[in-house]
This record gives structure tokens, C-alpha cells and sequence, in this order.
């Protein structure tokens, strides 16, 4: 049914089969970007946690269930054996390791695509800088309470994550202290997946240009563009 | 008596003396984190500029704390 999207067909499909997408973080973002995307037909998916699924997960973490829990099944394992039941034709890769500067790379590598799906912020700035030392294109999701922010990371040609966060700090909002809505996360993967797949399938003229600020309580959406006025260069990207 | 103007912040307006700074906005608004990002008027402010900011009748503020959970 997809391939009657337009601009997708079986070239498209055939496009989604041989890329490899690389999902950091298996919990609310992750477990439904990746769902997503094995539904969609991406070829391989490496799924990257180090965490065990727990009960306190399942209102969010659509992948798992109570068996998972009470087994405190290794996330990324859990979730390659539910994908594969969506999707035996792709490739599923379960990786149960923290992602940092010592393994980014190698986590990185043959990827056409990085989903950050990370849950907390200093690691998503090491992703920022080996995507752009990399050239890899990447899509940003973060969610805490009912809302969250996707965008799109290109290096070379958008804004990278240290533009929008010159110095970054310790974040106002945390999921430990304010909680995560369910369908606030489902929400925040899908954008994050949508945007993946329009990479993926070379659609660059859809892609969301600016960063996307979705909440659900009460509902907004708002599209903040990037603008550096007369500010030096990024260190880290140049842009 | 200083006069005051009227602008909107967050979706909400709000009464604020005349000539305030953004940096004394986002200190009313206790939003004083770093990795806060504020747009004025549908542009994005960059944080090396808030102290260069001034604000003016009808503007519209946007406060946003990101998200770093998931």
C-alpha cells in the first residue's frame, strides 16, 4: 500500500531495502521509530540499548511487553525478536551497549541514517560530532512530559545540534522528574521516523527544515528555523 | 512612572515595563537554562544575543525548553 505514495513505488521500496538505519536508544522514541521502520521495509536496523526492559516502561515503550519486564529482558534484544516477528525479510542487528565516543563509531558504521532516540542529552552532542566528522545525516527526537522537538541533521547543509545549543547545560525538563506521556512519545517517533523514511527515499524537498516543537497538553505545533545572525561559525560543524 | 507595553509570551500576553531585556524576560519566566531556545517574532534568538535584545510592543515570545528524554 505504500508504494502508491507518491514518489515511492517499487523503486522507492527497493531504495528502503538496502539502506541500514542505525536506532540509538530502545526505549519510547526508539521502540516505535523502529517499528516503524521495519513495517516500512528499511533492510537492516541496528538497534543500540544497554538497558532491560521494566514494568514502569510499558505505558510508553510500545515494543515490549509484561513478559519482557518480568523477565528484565536486555531491551535491544527484546526488540530485534518482536521486529523480526513484524518483518522476517529485514535485517535486525541488537546491540546491548551504551552508546559513547569510545564505540560511536563503530556503531556507526555502514550506516546510511542515525535515529538519535537517546534519553538523556551529553551523548546526543557525541552523536553530533562523529555525524558531522562522518558526514552522516541524522534525525533528533527528544520527549519528557507531553511534548518534545525532531530535527533534521545534515551535515553541511542545515545547522548542527551545537548551533541550536551552543553551551549545552543540564536540561529544565527531565523524564525522571516530569514523566513521559505515552502517546507523546509514539507521537515524537513517528515525526522522527517520517523524516527518516524522506531520507532514506532521497525526498529532500519534504524534509522539516527547522526544528519541529510538538506538544499534546494542551496540542501545539510550531516550527522554529535556525538563525546564527552575525555570530561566528559553529565550532563543531562550520555551518 | 514607567510606561509598559504588551506582549506575548508562550501564547499568553503579558503587561512588562517598557525597554525590558530578553535576559530579564527569561528571568521573570525562571527560564534561565542553557540549552533554552527562544524565538521572537517566528525568528530564532541566538544566546549570544539575548543581552543585544529589547523588547517591543506586540511582540511574541517563544520560550521553549527541549526535550532531551526518550
Amino acid at each position: 500500500m505504500q508504494e502508491r505514495l507518491a514518489g515511492w513505488g517499487p523503486q522507492g521500496q527497493a531504495r528502503l531495502a538496502g539502506s541500514t538505519v542505525v536506532v540509538l536508544g530502545m526505549g519510547g522514541l526508539g521502540g516505535a521509530a523502529a517499528m516503524l521502520l521495519s513495517r516500512a521495509g528499511v533492510g537492516r536496523l541496528r538497534l543500540v540499548d544497554p538497558d532491560r526492559v521494566a514494568l514502569d516502561n510499558l505505558h510508553r515503550q510500545l515494543l515490549y511487553d509484561e513478559a519482557d519486564a518480568s523477565q528484565a529482558a536486555p531491551k535491544a534484544q527484546a526488540a530485534a525478536r518482536h521486529l523480526g516477528g513484524i518483518n522476517s525479510e529485514i535485517t535486525l542487528e541488537a546491540i546491548a551497549e551504551e552508546f559513547q565516543a569510545g564505540n560511536g563509531r563503530e556503531l556507526l558504521e555502514g550506516a546510511d541514517l542515525a535515529l538519535d532516540c537517546l534519553d538523556r542529552p551529553q551523548p546526543r552532542f557525541v552523536l553530533n560530532e562523529l555525524c558531522v566528522e562522518l558526514g552522516l545525516p541524522w534525525v533528533h527526537a527528544g520527549v519528557v512530559a507531553a511534548q518534545g522537538q525532531v530535527l533534521v541533521l545534515r551535515p553541511g547543509l542545515t545547522p548542527c545540534l551545537r548551533c541550536w545549543f551552543p553551551e549545552p547545560g543540564e536540561p529544565a525538563l527531565t523524564s525522571a522528574h516530569d514523566g513521559i506521556l505515552g502517546p507523546a512519545a509514539a507521537m515524537l517517533a513517528s515525526l522522527q521516523a517520517s523524516e527518516a523514511l524522506k531520507l532514506l527515499l532521497g525526498r529532500e524537498e519534504s524534509l522539516l527544515a527547522g526544528m519541529l516543537v510538538a506538544r499534546l497538553w494542551p496540542p501545539s505545533f510550531h516550527e522554529v528555523r535556525f538563525n546564527r545572525g552575525d555570530q561566528e561559525p559553529c565550532p563543531v560543524c562550520g555551518y | 512612572m514607567p510606561h509598559s507595553i504588551t506582549i506575548t509570551v508562550d501564547g499568553l500576553a503579558e503587561e512588562v515595563p517598557q525597554g525590558l531585556g530578553l535576559p530579564q524576560l527569561i528571568e521573570r519566566h525562571q527560564a534561565q537554562h542553557k540549552d533554552l531556545i527562544v524565538e521572537i517574532n517566528g525568528r530564532f534568538v541566538h544566546p549570544k544575543t539575548y543581552h543585544e535584545v529589547e523588547l517591543n510592543q506586540g511582540d511574541r515570545v517563544e520560550l521553549i525548553h527541549p526535550a532531551f528524554g526518550g
